[in-house]
C-alpha cells in the first residue's frame, strides 16, 4: 500500500484504522514467525546448559568457544514489554503536500505498530503530545482494546505547539518499567527538546525508536515561481522565489536532519526517517528487516 | 555616431520583456502552508540581499543583451566627410589596374611577378584610410573588371584580389586605362588615381602616347605606374610561332611542322635545341638551331612520322628558363584520311574530256588509277542539281571543298545547300563559264552575297587585241608566293581570251590572291561563317583561257586546297581569350559539352550546344590558358583545339623609363569642388556588438544556469 493510496478518511475514523493497520500487520506477518520485537533489549539473567528443543539462537557462542560447553542464556524477562507510542500532535504535523499530512501518516504508522506490539502479546500504551501530554492511554496488552487505541489515534487532532521535552519527561514518568518508546514526530522547532526527552527516556532504560516523519516536500523543496508560505505552528507569512533559496534551505534543512540523526545516535536511539512520500509497509518492514539483523547478533 | 539602419532602433523596446517577465513573476504568487518555516526563514536571510544583487544583475544583462542586439541590427557608423583631410589622412578614390598578361607568370622568389602585385596591392590597401575607394581591374588584351565602383569593401576587394588568376593573352594597358579614367570621371570629390601594377614589359606600353595623352588630358587623376620584380630586363627565349607546313594533313603521310623560336636576350643563343611530341607522347622529332642573334627570331621544320587519322595534339618543347610559359607552345590538328572534293559541273554528261570539271579533277588527284584509293583527295564529279543532297548527307563532314565549274543557273535549294555548307567550315570554290547568267546569279541573293567580289558579264577581247594575262610578279598571296621565283616558272603566260570582270566587295575582308596584269582581280577569295569561297575569273577548262594547259594549273590547285586545309585548320588554333567555335551534327542539339583544359585531368562540363540559325554549335570562351583543350559530348572526345600564348608575351624587354617619368610629370590638379561634402563611413562597430552580444548571451546563459534562474 503506498502512502498516496493512504486514505486520509480512513486514519481519520478508528475502525477504518484498525483495519488498515491490521492489513499491513498481516502483511508483514505473513511467513514470519518470530516478533521483531521479542527478547531484545531484555536484561541478561544467567546461563543455563543446553537440553534437547531449546532454540539453537540463544545458544552462547561466546562461552561454546571457550570452554567446549553448551550453555543457553537466559533474560530476566522476556515476554510482556511495555511499548509507548508518542505521536507528535504540533501544527507544523499538518502538513501536507500531496493527499496526506504528515499526522495521516503518524497516526498510521501507530496504529500499525500498536496492532503489531498487541498482537506478539505485549503490552502498548499511547501519548498524543503537543507542548504536553495531550492525550494518554495507559498500558495495554488485552488485543480487544486495540479498538479503543485507533478510535483515540483517529479523533487526535494537531492543533498545539511543540515543546517535546517536557511531554517525553511526562511519557518517562508513565513509563516505569523499562522499555521500548517509539516517537513520530517531525522534530521542527523543538531539538533541544528532543535530546533532553532522549537523555530522559534512556536513563530510565528505556530503548528509544525514533520515526522522523516528513514530507516530500519539506525534503526537496521543488517549488517553482513565487510563493507566500503561511506558518501552520504562527502568524507568520513569507513571500519569497523558492529558486532563489532551495540551495540554502536544502543545506539547512540536511544538516537539522544530520543534527536529529546524531542527537539519536548519542543516546543510542535508532533513527528512521519516514518519507510520507514512501508507502507506509515500506517503511515499517524496513526497520522491523533492520530489527531481525539485530537481533540475530 | 549614427546609423545605417535607424529602423531598427525600435527593437531596443524589447527591453521591456524582461523586465514584464520579471514583474510578471513577482504577481503571480501561489500561497501554501508550511511547516518547516524555521528553515524558511534562515534561508530567505541569509540569501534576501544576495538574490536581489543577482536578480538585479540577470535582469540588467538581459535588457543590455536585447538593447546592443538592436543596435547592432541598426548598424551604428562613424561617419565622415570624403575627403575632409582632418579624418581621412591622404583619402583617395583609386582603380587598381593589375597587369595579368603572361609574362606576369615570370618567377620572382618564391611566385610569380603576377603574386608580387597582388601582395603590393593589398599592401596599398592595408596602408589607406577608410575613406579611401578602390575599384579593381584585370588588364591584358581585354580588361576584366572585378569591382566596377571604387567602393570601401576592402574584404570583398582583398577576396576578389586573392582569387584573381593570371592569363596567357597579350597585354595591352591604354585600353585599361581608358576605362579607368571613365570609371573615375564621375568622381570629383576626392583625389583620384590609377594605379597599374605591372612587369613593365615594353609590349604592354605600346600606346604609351594614348595613355600620356589620356593622362594629360584628365589632369584631375594620376596615373602611377608601379613596376614589380627587379625592374631589369629579362634575357628570355621562347617558341613564338608552330604550324603545319606543306599541304593537308593526311593519315599515312609524313607531317612537317614549322617552328619559330626567337632570342629576346642581350646575348646569342647557340645550339638551342627544340622537341616536338605528339600526344603527349616522348618527342617525335627533334631540331637543333646552331644559333639564334640576339633580337632575332630563327625559323626551323621538324618533322615527324605519319599518324592515325583523327585530332592530335602537338607540343614544341624548349629548354628552361626563367619565364617558362613560352618555353613550351601546344598545337592541335585534325588529321584526315581521305577527303571528297566535289566538283559540280554545268557540263556534265558526254565525254570525260568535255566536262567542265577533267580538268580540275585531273590536277586535284594527280595520280594513277591504282593509286586513287590511298590517296588523300578522293574528286567526285556531279551535277549541280546533285548538290543539295550530297552536302544533305551526314558524310558531308568528309567534303573537304566543293568546285563550281560553270555551273550554269544556281537555284534557290543549291544556293541554300551551298550556304548551309560553307559556314559550317566548308570550302566554295567557283569557276565561272558560258552557262552563267550574271544577272540570274545577282537575282539569287543567297548566293549572291556569298560571292567575294561583283562578278559582271563577261567580255571579249577585242579582235587583235592583246589577250589578258596574270600578273606577272609581286605575288603577296601565299597561294601564290612560290611564283615570286622565277626558277618556279611564270603564271603571266596564263592568257585570257574571255574572262568575267570582277570588283573586290567593300566591307567584307574579301582578298585577292592572284591579279591580271591590268590589275583587275583574277583570283579573288573572303571568309564566310566558319568556311571560305575563293572565285576565279574564268573557266576551269581551255575554253576561255590556257589556265589548264599551263604547267602552273597543278600547282595553283593544289596550293590552293592546301591553304584553305590550314584555313581550316587555323580554326583549331586559338589565341587567348579568344572563343572555340564549332558546327556539331544535329544529333547533339541541347546536349551538354564538356571540356579539359590544359594541366587538368579531368574534363567539366562547361557549356551546352546552341542553335545559331540552322547549325548547331558548341562556343567555348574560357581560353585563357595557352595549352590543349579537349572537347567532350556525352563522354566522347568530338574536338581538340590549341591555344597559343601572344608571341609578343615572350620579349620580357622593359618599358622605356622616359615614358614612365613622362608619365609621372603630369601633375594632377589639386581637387577643389564647391559640392555638397558627401559622408563616408569610416568605421563600422556592427562586428564587434555582435561579438559582445553573443559575450553576454553566454555570460547570461552561465549565470543563470549557476543560480538556476529559470524565469
Amino acid at each position: 500500500m503506498s502512502a498516496e493510496l493512504l486514505d486520509a478518511d480512513a486514519v481519520s475514523r478508528g475502525e477504518a484504522l484498525g483495519l488498515l493497520a491490521r492489513r499491513i500487520v498481516e502483511g508483514y506477518r505473513v511467513g514470519e514467525h518470530r516478533s521483531p520485537f521479542h527478547g531484545f533489549a531484555i536484561e541478561f539473567a544467567q546461563h543455563r546448559e543446553y537440553t534437547t528443543g531449546d532454540d539453537m539462537r540463544h545458544l552462547d557462542w561466546k562461552v561454546l568457544g571457550r570452554s567446549d560447553r553448551y550453555y543457553i542464556k537466559q533474560y530476566e524477562q522476556d515476554t510482556n514489554f511495555v511499548s509507548h507510542l508518542v505521536v507528535d500532535g504540533s501544527s507544523s504535523m499538518n502538513y501536507g503536500s500531496g493527499k496526506i499530512t504528515k499526522l495521516h501518516y503518524a497516526k498510521a504508522l501507530a496504529a500499525c505498530l500498536a496492532n503489531l506490539i498487541l498482537l506478539q502479546r505485549d503490552a502498548v500504551a499511547l501519548a498524543l503530545v503537543d507542548t504536553e501530554v495531550k492525550e494518554y492511554l495507559p498500558r495495554t496488552d488485552s488485543l480487544p482494546k486495540i479498538k479503543h487505541i485507533m478510535e483515540r489515534l483517529a479523533a487526535f487532532r494537531a492543533t498545539g505547539g511543540t515543546r517535546l521535552g517536557t511531554a517525553l519527561e511526562q511519557v518517562a514518568l508513565q513509563a516505569r518499567r523499562r522499555g521500548i518508546v517509539i516517537l513520530i514526530s517531525d522534530f521542527f522547532d523543538d531539538e533541544e527538546g528532543l535530546n533532553k526527552g532522549l537523555e530522559r527516556l534512556t536513563f530510565s532504560g528505556n530503548e528509544v525508536i525514533v520515526f522522523h516523519t516528513l514530507d516530500p516536500y519539506e525534503l526537496t523543496f521543488p517549488f517553482k515561481g513565487t510563493w507566500k508560505f503561511k506558518d501552520l505552528e504562527g502568524p507568520t507569512l513569507l513571500k519569497t522565489s523558492p529558486a532563489d533559496i532551495r540551495k540554502t534551505y536544502l543545506k539547512n534543512f540536511d544538516e537539522f536532519r544530520a543534527r536529529v540523526r546524531k542527537t539519536c545516535e548519542k543516546f543510542r536511539a535508532h533513527y528512521v526517517l519516514a518519507d510520507t512520500a514512501k508507502p507506509l509497509a515500506d517503511t515499517l518492514s524496513g526497520y522491523l528487516a533492520f530489527r531481525h539483523t539485530l537481533g540475530r547478533k | 555616431m549614427s546609423f545605417l539602419y535607424p529602423a531598427m532602433l525600435a527593437g531596443v523596446a524589447a527591453v521591456s520583456v524582461p523586465i514584464i517577465i520579471h514583474l510578471l513573476n513577482k504577481f503571480q504568487v501561489k500561497t501554501t502552508e508550511w511547516g518547516a518555516m524555521k528553515f524558511l526563514m534562515d534561508s530567505v536571510r541569509a540569501n534576501e540581499k544576495k538574490v536581489k544583487i543577482e536578480d538585479l544583475i540577470l535582469l540588467i544583462l538581459r535588457c543590455l543583451l536585447i538593447a546592443l542586439a538592436a543596435i547592432a541590427f541598426a548598424r551604428p557608423v562613424l561617419k565622415a566627410l570624403a575627403g575632409s583631410s582632418a579624418s581621412s589622412g591622404n583619402a583617395v578614390a583609386a582603380v587598381l589596374l593589375l597587369d595579368n598578361s603572361a609574362s606576369m607568370n615570370q618567377s620572382a622568389g618564391a611566385g610569380t611577378l603576377f603574386d608580387e602585385a597582388k601582395k603590393q596591392a593589398i599592401q596599398w590597401s592595408d596602408e589607406q584610410p577608410p575613406q579611401s575607394l578602390a575599384a579593381l581591374s584585370l588588364v591584358s588584351t581585354q580588361t576584366d573588371v572585378l569591382i566596377a565602383k571604387p567602393g570601401s569593401d576592402r574584404g570583398l576587394f582583398r577576396k576578389l584580389l586573392a582569387e584573381a588568376p593570371v592569363s596567357d593573352r597579350g597585354s595591352d594597358l591604354a585600353q585599361g586605362v581608358r576605362l579607368a579614367i571613365e570609371t573615375l570621371k564621375p568622381i570629383e570629390d576626392q583625389p583620384r588615381e590609377i594605379r597599374i601594377y605591372t612587369d613593365g614589359q615594353a609590349k604592354a606600353w605600346l600606346k604609351s602616347e594614348e595613355i600620356i595623352k589620356l593622362a594629360s588630358d584628365n589632369p584631375g587623376i594620376r596615373i602611377i605606374p608601379i613596376i614589380v620584380g627587379d625592374k631589369k630586363s629579362q634575357d628570355n627565349a621562347g617558341i613564338v610561332a608552330l604550324r603545319t607546313d606543306g599541304g593537308i594533313a593526311a593519315a599515312g603521310q609524313p607531317l612537317r611542322f614549322h617552328l619559330e623560336v626567337a632570342n629576346y636576350g642581350a646575348s646569342p643563343l647557340k645550339n638551342v635545341s627544340v622537341s616536338l611530341s605528339v600526344d603527349g607522347g616522348p618527342p617525335a622529332g627533334k631540331q637543333t638551331i646552331a644559333q639564334i642573334p640576339p633580337g632575332t627570331t630563327q625559323a626551323t621544320s621538324i618533322s615527324v612520322a605519319p599518324l592515325d587519322a583523327g585530332p592530335h595534339t602537338l607540343v614544341a618543347t624548349l629548354g628552361p628558363d626563367a619565364f617558362s610559359v613560352d618555353n613550351k607552345r601546344s598545337l592541335a590538328i585534325n588529321v584526315i584520311r581521305q577527303m571528297n572534293v566535289l566538283i559540280a559541273e554545268g557540263n556534265h554528261d558526254g565525254p570525260a574530256m568535255d566536262r567542265d570539271g577533267f580538268f580540275l579533277a585531273n590536277a586535284l588527284v594527280p595520280v594513277s588509277a591504282d593509286q586513287l584509293s590511298r590517296y588523300y583527295l578522293a574528286a567526285l564529279p556531279l551535277s549541280p542539281a546533285e548538290l543539295p543532297g550530297e552536302l544533305g548527307n551526314k558524310n558531308n563532314s568528309l567534303t573537304q571543298a566543293v568546285f563550281l565549274c560553270n555551273p550554269g543557273p544556281v537555284s534557290p535549294a543549291i544556293a541554300q545547300a551551298l550556304k548551309s555548307y560553307v559556314e559550317g567550315g566548308g570550302n566554295l570554290v567557283i569557276f565561272p563559264g558560258p552557262l552563267v547568267d550574271v544577272a540570274e546569279w545577282k537575282a539569287n541573293t543567297t548566293f549572291w552575297e556569298m560571292l567575294p567580289a561583283d562578278i559582271w558579264s563577261p567580255l571579249e577581247d577585242a579582235a587583235g587585241a592583246a589577250p589578258l594575262k596574270f600578273q606577272a610578279g609581286n605575288f603577296t598571296h601565299p597561294v601564290t608566293a612560290l611564283w615570286n621565283d622565277p626558277a618556279q616558272g611564270s603564271l603571266a603566260a596564263v592568257e585570257f581570251n574571255r574572262s568575267f570582270p570582277l570588283t573586290l566587295r567593300q566591307g567584307i575582308a574579301s582578298r585577292t590572291i592572284l591579279s591580271l596584269d591590268n590589275g583587275e582581280p583574277a583570283i579573288v577569295e573572303r571568309n564566310y561563317g566558319e568556311g571560305h569561297v575563293v572565285l576565279f575569273n574564268s573557266t576551269a577548262t581551255p575554253e576561255w583561257n590556257n589556265l589548264p594547259l599551263h604547267p602552273s594549273f597543278l600547282p595553283l590547285i593544289q596550293r590552293l586546297m592546301g591553304n584553305l586545309n590550314r584555313s581550316n585548320e587555323a580554326r583549331l588554333t586559338l589565341a587567348p581569350g579568344e572563343a572555340f567555335r564549332m558546327p556539331v551534327d544535329e544529333t547533339h542539339k541541347g546536349k551538354d559539352f564538356a571540356v579539359q583544359r590544359p594541366g587538368s585531368d579531368a574534363s567539366r562540363t562547361s557549356g551546352q550546344v546552341v542553335q545559331d540559325g540552322t547549325r548547331n554549335l558548341i562556343r567555348y570562351a574560357a581560353t585563357d590558358l595557352a595549352g590543349t583543350y579537349k572537347v567532350s559530348i556525352d563522354s566522347e572526345v568530338i574536338a581538340i583545339f590549341g591555344v597559343q600564348m601572344d608571341p609578343a608575351e615572350s620579349d620580357l624587354r622593359l618599358v622605356d623609363s622616359a615614358v614612365l617619368a613622362e608619365l609621372q610629370d603630369i601633375k594632377a590638379t589639386e581637387v577643389t569642388s564647391n559640392q555638397t561634402p558627401r559622408m563616408v563611413v569610416t568605421k563600422e562597430f556592427w562586428t564587434t556588438l555582435i561579438w559582445i552580444v553573443l559575450a553576454f548571451f553566454l555570460l547570461e546563459g552561465v549565470i543563470a544556469h549557476r543560480l538556476s534562474h529559470a524565469r
